[in-house]
């Protein structure tokens, strides 16, 4: 009983600096995190292993930019993280967690923006490590030799975009499951939204307005993004733009809903 | 006894007792039939069919690849998930919410409840099939004059790929189901049916190997579409030196979505819930 | 009639139940009794077929629970925890169970107003409080009207009003010569209605026997409780005599291994002056905690002492 007095804090009292403290813990604490960013470091890692081993063109056809080869095929492999976020949004609804959180906390919107700094921070954790693990991984291959490492703007453009987009997606899929509060639901919304631009791709003009978009542009070769952007209002970084604009209605959505509801 | 109604004065109880095939087929049914899941992901199904015709008429400025064939089933990219997740949820939702037990309670051998959900989605997709076609056919009218829109039956695969986009779809509703009625957990057997259908055929195509390619040939999705691919697009794969048969493309998809059912009937049986 | 034989449930290397081997008879309440974690759900889960033993069989009116043509008819099962969809109304989710065994709309109903659900059959099960919840478990449990019930933690949640009835419900069942088991951490609650009592603690059976044998068999059965002016001097005169004396406090003596009348007479004869003189009388509460002292799972240290304390 006394040892378990003596760690009470000297200002008692639910904080935000405490609340972020507590989702951050959590979330590294749960299985599925782990799972999600191994899942997508090692899955963008094979990718780039299976192209620089076994591609129909040599490293021409990819500019000789070891930044695109690392951050090309993101768009699929981020997956394991848009589920993430959706289950960290969802989570703790459907496996019945919530009442004790929001219990503990009564702020619940400041919940909901502590969980949405925590995944950001996940996602940024996640594409750093998935971008210089899969760079590493190039290097090594047959291509490494003739890739360039390069700090011009195209490669600045491509990394920093692609961790941008990523944190900025997930951030989004934390708050489609938290306004949904159905994991299964809430994944193939994000997996629907986040890979549009796959069944739109003939669609020119929409496919811009789409949280997809910017991860496709930020993280392509500039001869393509001159072509995607050519009349375009979004340009080529507007698209961040759009896709916050994105996160942040839905997340107003859910705090709203969270403000609304009972849990 | 006091209450006088659980005990000698229990009504309505059958006059031959026991659990039948015809029974527990009835009670799947109507429980997936009032299921609001159901409703929504026929609706997803349709919507989405129609609305890639719609966009892909909108936007046609060139005779579309397989004419009217080729936009009526151009949009089982999409329209095959919401029925898979259908699937999903129908075998792995009660696992969710704890559900199940009350259903292995009334039907403790349980294999009769996986054929009798089998029937039941293998119904609720072909409903959801034959409604997305329609829309589909439906949203082109408006640009039935436009250059590229045919909306006259061409000669002899309207029929194959019609009836094909309605089997593609039934089958993948039966792999959902014996992915979900596997891993259980419906998230899970959600990503893995979404990965498995969509994302591994994008990534494979993106990566073009040929190693990448015949690994393409042999997953469900890919395999399973070439029965509703027009003539036109068969001949394309033809020339890339792909598989292009049709139903052996569809011969794919059962035998993955047979080997699936057999791998999930002993989970089913054996498991604890 | 349930016959357990040398169930055993393992997962991995935890031993959850551990050759278990009981039989509940039919005509009386028989109480399923154990700390929290001790294997009660997994024995109950284990004899209606939801979780496979790892060894040793139950069996439910002589058959399997798998192999019984209409389970609902036979055994009626109510666990504890969600085992119905929250969005299902109560209404929809007995009609799912009932179409399984051809059983009428008409018995649905019946079992509605059975379990005082009238009024919330058609609603989302989803709002339903634990008291409904538990409710429309009992309705689930007696739709086939089945000689043999079994039943997790029924009285969980209940407000009092539906701990009367289900107490009257289970002895009218009980009387009507039905085979009635169910399961419970709080001694007091089976003591109210229970004829036998299997307990167990971590997988292991610790007793099984009648509410009144279990009683007397308690430690605390016949120990002489005595208040008196000089304590020291009867307690020493007490264990000269062959009594086992504990001092409790002050001047009160608990003495084992003699009567009431043996402590009085000696008292006497020492002219020792006794306040208070008395025989306990064993509980069930306490014939518990005596069987489960070793057994508690989850025990926080310092409650078994509390509760040996009593008096």
């Amino acid at each position: 009983m006394s040892a378990a007095v003596a760690t009470l804090p000297s200002t008692p009292g639910v904080t935000w600096p405490r609340t972020l403290a507590s989702e951050w813990g959590k979330t590294w604490g749960l299985r599925s995190t782990r799972w999600a960013v191994a899942a997508t470091v090692v899955l963008n890692a094979a990718m780039c292993v299976l192209t620089a081993f076994d591609s129909l063109v040599g490293p021409e056809g990819y500019g000789y930019s070891l930044a695109y080869l690392a951050a090309g095929y993101l768009l699929f492999t981020q997956v394991p993280l848009l589920v993430h976020g959706v289950l960290a949004g969802a989570g703790e609804f459907s496996a019945g967690g919530a009442p004790s959180t929001f219990a503990v906390a009564p702020r619940r919107l400041g919940v909901l923006t502590a969980k949405a700094v925590t995944t950001a921070g996940v996602a940024a954790v996640t594409g750093v490590v998935t971008l210089v693990t899969s760079s590493l991984v190039l290097l090594a291959s047959p291509f490494g030799a003739a890739l360039r490492l390069g700090g011009d703007e195209q490669s600045v453009r491509i990394l920093l975009g692609a961790v941008a987009s990523l944190v900025l997606i997930t951030v989004l899929a934390l708050a489609v499951g938290a306004l949904l509060r159905r994991p299964l639901v809430g994944i193939a919304v994000m997996v629907a939204l986040g890979l549009s631009e796959l069944a739109l791709l003939g669609a020119d003009g929409l496919a811009q307005w789409l949280p997809g978009h910017a991860l496709v542009v930020l993280t392509s070769l500039n001869d393509f993004v001159a072509l995607a952007t050519a009349g375009s209002p979004v340009g080529t970084w507007g698209g961040l733009a759009v896709l916050g604009a994105w996160a942040l209605v839905a997340l107003v959505l859910a705090g709203a809903r969270l403000r609304r509801t009972d849990v | 006894m006091s209450d006088g109604v659980a005990g000698p004065g229990a009504v309505a109880l059958p006059a031959r007792p026991g659990v039948t095939a015809t029974r527990v087929l009835r009670a799947e049914w109507v429980k997936t039939w009032t299921a609001s899941a159901t409703a929504w992901c026929v609706a997803a199904t349709v919507l989405l069919h129609a609305a890639v015709a719609l966009v892909s008429g909108y936007n046609a400025a060139a005779p579309a690849a397989g004419g009217l064939s080729g936009l009526l089933s151009l949009g089982l990219v999409v329209s095959q998930l919401p029925l898979a997740l259908l699937g999903v949820v129908v075998s792995a939702g009660e696992h969710h919410d704890g559900s199940a037990r009350s259903t292995y309670l009334a039907v403790p051998r349980r294999l009769p409840v996986l054929v009798g959900r089998a029937a039941t989605v293998t119904a609720v997709a072909a409903l959801a099939g034959g409604l997305a076609v329609a829309a589909a056919w439906a949203s082109l009218l408006p640009f039935a004059d436009r250059v590229g829109v045919t909306l006259e039956a061409p000669d002899g695969d309207l029929v194959r790929v019609v009836a094909g986009t309605v089997l593609h779809l039934l089958a993948v509703s039966l792999l959902g189901l014996a992915l979900g009625a596997i891993v259980r957990r419906p998230a899970a057997a959600g990503v893995v049916a979404l990965v498995w259908l969509l994302l591994l055929d994008q990534l494979l195509t993106m990566l073009g190997s040929e190693v990448a390619l015949a690994i393409r040939a042999a997953m469900p999705g890919w395999a399973g579409r070439r029965v509703a691919t027009p003539d036109e697009g068969l001949a394309d794969l033809v020339r890339a030196g792909l598989p292009a048969d049709p139903w052996q493309g569809y011969g794919i998809l059962v035998a993955w979505t047979v080997a699936a059912l057999l791998v999930a009937a002993p989970v089913v049986r054996r498991s604890d819930v | 009639m349930i016959e357990v034989a040398d169930l055993t449930k393992r997962y991995g290397s935890t031993t959850a139940v551990d050759g278990l081997t009981f039989t509940v008879r039919p005509g009386a309440v028989t109480g399923f009794l154990g700390p929290n974690g001790a294997g009660k759900s997994t024995t109950m889960r284990m004899i209606v077929g939801l979780a496979r033993p790892t060894s040793g069989s139950a069996r439910v009116n002589g058959h399997a629970y798998a192999d019984l043509r209409a389970p609902l008819q036979e055994v009626g099962v109510m666990l504890d925890g969600r085992t119905v969809h929250p969005g299902r109304t109560a209404w929809g989710h007995l009609m799912g169970l009932a179409r399984t065994h051809g059983i009428g709309r008409a018995r649905v109903q019946q079992v509605i107003e059975l379990a005082g659900l009238t009024s919330v059959a058609r609603r989302r099960v989803g709002g339903f409080s634990l008291g409904m919840t538990q409710r429309l478990g009992i309705a689930a449990a007696l739709l086939g009207d089945p000689p043999t019930v079994v039943l997790d933690e029924p009285v969980n949640g209940l407000d009092p009003d539906g701990v009367l009835w289900i107490r009257g419900l289970l002895r009218s069942l009980a009387d009507d010569g039905r085979t009635v088991f169910l399961s419970s951490h709080l001694m007091s609650e089976l003591a109210a209605v229970a004829n036998r009592v299997v307990v167990i603690g971590r997988g292991v059976l610790l007793a099984d026997d009648d509410i009144d044998a279990l009683v007397t068999r308690s430690a605390r059965d016949g120990v002489v409780r005595v208040r008196s002016a000089e304590p020291e001097r009867l307690g020493r005169a007490l264990a000269a005599a062959g009594a086992t004396v504990r001092p409790v406090d002050g001047d009160l003596l608990e003495v084992t291994g003699t009567d009431a009348g043996t402590v009085g007479a000696l008292a006497a004869e020492l002219g020792v002056p006794v306040l208070e003189l008395g025989t306990v009388a064993g509980t069930l509460e306490e014939a518990y905690l005596d069987l489960t002292a070793d057994a508690v799972e989850y025990g926080g240290t310092g409650a078994r002492a509390a509760a040996g304390d009593r008096s």
